[in-house]
């Protein structure tokens, strides 16, 4: 027995120590990742310490995004090719290129340490966020080292008060994509310059059937930006509040709503809202099965627009500018978004890191045929690039693309503050009960403004 | 009286000390024993002791650490900064917390109706229905159903205007049958009426389990003494399920407190924000507005109150639990 007893003991000590051996191995891979304030010294030491001893003078970069592996491998291999002793490693974060689920992938990773250089932002409200958190490198320096002049080479300006904590890698902008068999059939022009008046009767027009076959005039999809569109097609002060300054109580946002509620509850040309949430609608399967022929959307959408897999296109798309608030209100403007790359602040290569953005926002946006910041890309190329990729090209319609491209100018970026997600949470509640029939107009503006108010105030 | 002799008594004598040796050493290897039982008992107990220790004992401390403090977990821990109660006293300024609390309360009413229905469906299945193991499993189905496809389901049930249980309301003559889950007014309805349906499966079979513990003789003597089904029920099962439905409040009434999954899936909380409960605001502060500090206080007050609510149940137990 007291054998017995005793191999127990020395059996569980043994296991024991396993399981501590497996403790502490994780242990030193988070602090070679700089984990923690006291870790992160010598952590970096011995990280660097590594590279040098495997791979001589060799850098390696670690990027993170939620793009799949596949599409950004390609460009990091020609960028390996063109500059010998740079290694890139991409970190795929989702197998489904959600970047939702992306950046709070990269938020655990960033919190546990793990070793990342350079990370990709899906879109501005991102950006300002992880910058105000103080996570990316500022740019200024490495920028002035290199003699750039910022302004003539990207679109969008990422500056935050003076500072560049990103540059910009896709350009995002927004116009309406359009069925033009529908219109076609309704004799309708594909428009180049119009007012949300216009668009209102292009969806009343568009709008045909009953039940739960009818085919609507448009579909507004539940994201924030759908509920101030008369704020987005604003060469400058587009947002919800510029410079601390609440733009609620204001002619743009009483055009957003009321354009929803007309379209909506006197028109009855647009998707009930009360379907959209409560089945969860999404734009893609709405435009492409038919069921709304026009929406307002986002660059993102020009390669769509030629099938893909998921959603095959049946008819030909073509492409508008935003309508404008009133006519001879100036045209063709849209708030700019797009995904941002910057440096982590606690990377050991900025230098390195930053000469590999500066190469992948520019020739490397157009390697991967990307819809890009870049002020030297070459649209035609883009345009026909697009074309060979989709399954349907002859759906894209050229001439309307074109003349969209040719002729969209992007408002000044406005980089929200870093409380945006709370200021557009607070205006989309207002909002909703607007259009779900609890709250008259007046009312709303006031409740909203009220809130945003709040929200600002306690953030000052 | 004759003074006895007892020609035994040295082996009397004998015997007794040898009991009390053996007394003593069995006194002495029980203790033995059980000293290497503990030691068995703990070496089982060892790992989900451990494992209780280091992700819920410690985490849980550490949260309420955390709570005192203004820090994003995305930053490292070299920005955390000591901020007190402020983020309590935010918490208890803002409405949306309030807002969440009280829809919380009312969620709460679906543990007391569902346990109704199922003490209900548990008589009538174990008396009046053949075949009760199959409405066991008819019953239970919601439960072990992923939430996310019994979302799914019931969104297209509740769609607004061509589901079918608002065509069948229309159907009934109801003009402007109620949006459901895209109605404000009756969002938190909805997701309670779900609550109650996926939950009560649980109930019924623990309650179908009670009631098979209670002793026939009980209800044989009652019939003898002419009571009716509704008095054997009200002095019989009832008085003796009430550990049964003790347990059941007890575990029903937190699990419902932790519902997070199915608000998720179904409503996001909204519309208008009339769905939101405390942990779904939790989830949006720590993961999505990344308020580290912010979110634990919360934890922290939802931990104060499912503590409150068991404690006054505990307390309140002695009044109607009969053991």
């Amino acid at each position: 027995m007291k054998r017995a007893s005793v191999t127990m003991v020395v059996l569980i000590a043994m296991l024991a120590s396993l399981l501590s051996a497996c403790g502490s191995s994780n242990n030193g891979n988070a602090d070679n990742g700089g984990n923690g304030g006291n870790g992160q010294n010598t952590g970096g030491e011995s990280a660097s310490g590594d590279n040098a001893a495997t791979g001589g003078e060799e850098t390696v970069i670690r990027m993170a995004s939620w793009s799949l592996a596949d599409t950004i491998e390609p460009i990091l291999e020609a960028y390996e090719a063109e500059h010998p002793g740079v290694t890139v490693e991409y970190i795929e974060l989702v197998d489904n290129e959600d970047s939702v689920a992306g950046m709070q992938k990269l938020d655990l990773l960033i919190a546990s340490g793990e070793d990342i250089d350079a990370i990709m932002l899906p879109g501005v409200t991102d950006y300002s966020k992880r910058a105000g958190l103080n996570l990316l490198a500022p740019l200024n320096e490495l920028i002035e080292g290199e003699g750039l002049d910022y302004g003539a080479e990207y679109v969008t300006d990422t500056s935050i008060d003076g500072t560049y904590y990103a540059l910009p890698a896709t350009l995002e902008n927004y116009f309406v994509l359009l069925n033009k068999d529908k219109l076609d059939a309704a004799g309708l022009e594909v428009p180049t310059e119009w007012t949300w008046t216009e668009f209102l009767e292009y969806a009343k027009a568009l709008t045909a059937g009953e039940g739960p076959s009818k085919t609507y005039g448009t579909f507004f999809h539940t994201w924030p930006m759908y509920w101030f569109l008369g704020l987005m097609n604003q060469p400058e002060k587009n947002g919800l509040v510029n410079d601390g300054v609440l733009n609620v109580d204001s002619p743009q946002i009483r055009t957003s709503l009321e354009l929803r509620h007309q379209a909506e509850h006197v028109d009855k040309s647009a998707v009930p809202y009360a379907d959209t949430i409560s089945q969860k609608l999404a734009y893609r399967p709405v435009y492409f099965t038919g069921q709304a022929a026009m929406i307002i959307t986002g660059s993102w959408m020009i390669s769509a627009a030629g099938g893909t897999e998921e959603f095959p296109a049946s008819f030909t798309t073509a492409f508008a500018p935003l309508p404008s608030n009133a006519p001879g209100d100036p045209s063709g403007y849209s708030l700019a978004n797009g995904n941002f790359v910057g440096i982590l602040d606690k990377s050991e290569n900025k230098q390195e890191t930053y000469d590999f953005l500066r190469w992948y926002t520019t020739e490397g946006m157009q390697v991967k045929q990307e819809y890009s910041a870049w002020k030297q890309q070459d649209t035609d190329q883009y345009i026909s690039a697009v074309k060979a990729q989709v399954p349907n090209p002859e759906f894209i319609d050229e001439a309307s693309l074109t003349y969209f491209m040719k002729n969209s100018k992007s408002a000044a970026l406005n980089i929200p503050p870093t409380y945006q997600g709370d200021l557009e949470t607070a205006y989309t509640s207002e909002a909703e009960k607007y259009i779900l029939g609890q709250q008259d107009l007046e009312t709303t503006v006031a409740n909203a403004a009220a809130e945003l108010q709040k929200i600002v105030d306690a953030n000052e | 009286m004759i003074a006895s002799y007892n020609p035994y008594e040295a082996e009397v004598a004998d015997i007794q000390a040898i009991d009390k040796q053996e007394a003593v050493m069995l006194r002495r290897s029980g203790r033995a024993r059980r000293r290497r039982e503990m030691l068995a008992g703990y070496l089982f107990t060892g790992p989900m002791l451990v494992g209780v220790l280091i992700f819920t004992l410690v985490p849980m401390l550490l949260s309420f650490g955390l709570s005192l403090t203004d820090w994003s977990f995305v930053t490292g821990i070299e920005t955390i900064r000591f901020d007190g109660f402020g983020n309590f006293a935010r918490l208890f300024a803002t409405d949306a917390f309030a807002n969440s609390l009280v829809h919380n309360l009312v969620l709460l009413l679906s543990v007391p109706v569902g346990m109704t229905l199922a003490l209900a469906l548990a008589v009538v299945i174990t008396t009046r229905v053949y075949t009760p193991g199959l409405f066991k499993v008819i019953f239970f189905m919601p439960h072990i159903s992923s939430i996310v496809a019994v979302a799914v389901v019931w969104q297209v049930l509740f769609h607004p205007s061509y589901g079918p249980v608002n065509s069948m309301l229309m159907a009934l003559g109801i003009a402007e049958p109620p949006k459901w889950l895209a109605d404000p007014s009756y969002a938190l309805t909805s997701v309670l009426m779900l609550m109650v349906w996926i939950d009560m499966g649980v109930a019924l079979i623990i309650y179908i389990a009670g009631l098979k513990n209670i002793p026939a003789d009980l209800y044989e003597a009652a019939e003898i003494d002419g009571a009716t089904s509704w008095k054997k029920f009200k002095h019989i099962t009832f008085p003796l399920l009430t550990p049964t439905t003790f347990f059941l409040l007890i575990t029903g009434l937190i699990g419902n407190f932790k519902s997070f999954a199915l608000i998720k899936v179904l409503t996001d909380g909204g519309p208008v924000k009339s769905t939101t409960v405390i942990a779904y605001d939790m989830y949006t502060e720590g993961f999505v507005n990344l308020r580290t500090g912010y979110a634990s206080s919360m934890a922290v007050v939802l931990f104060a109150v499912i503590l409150l609510i068991t404690l006054i149940q505990w307390i309140g137990q002695r009044k109607w639990v009969n053991y």
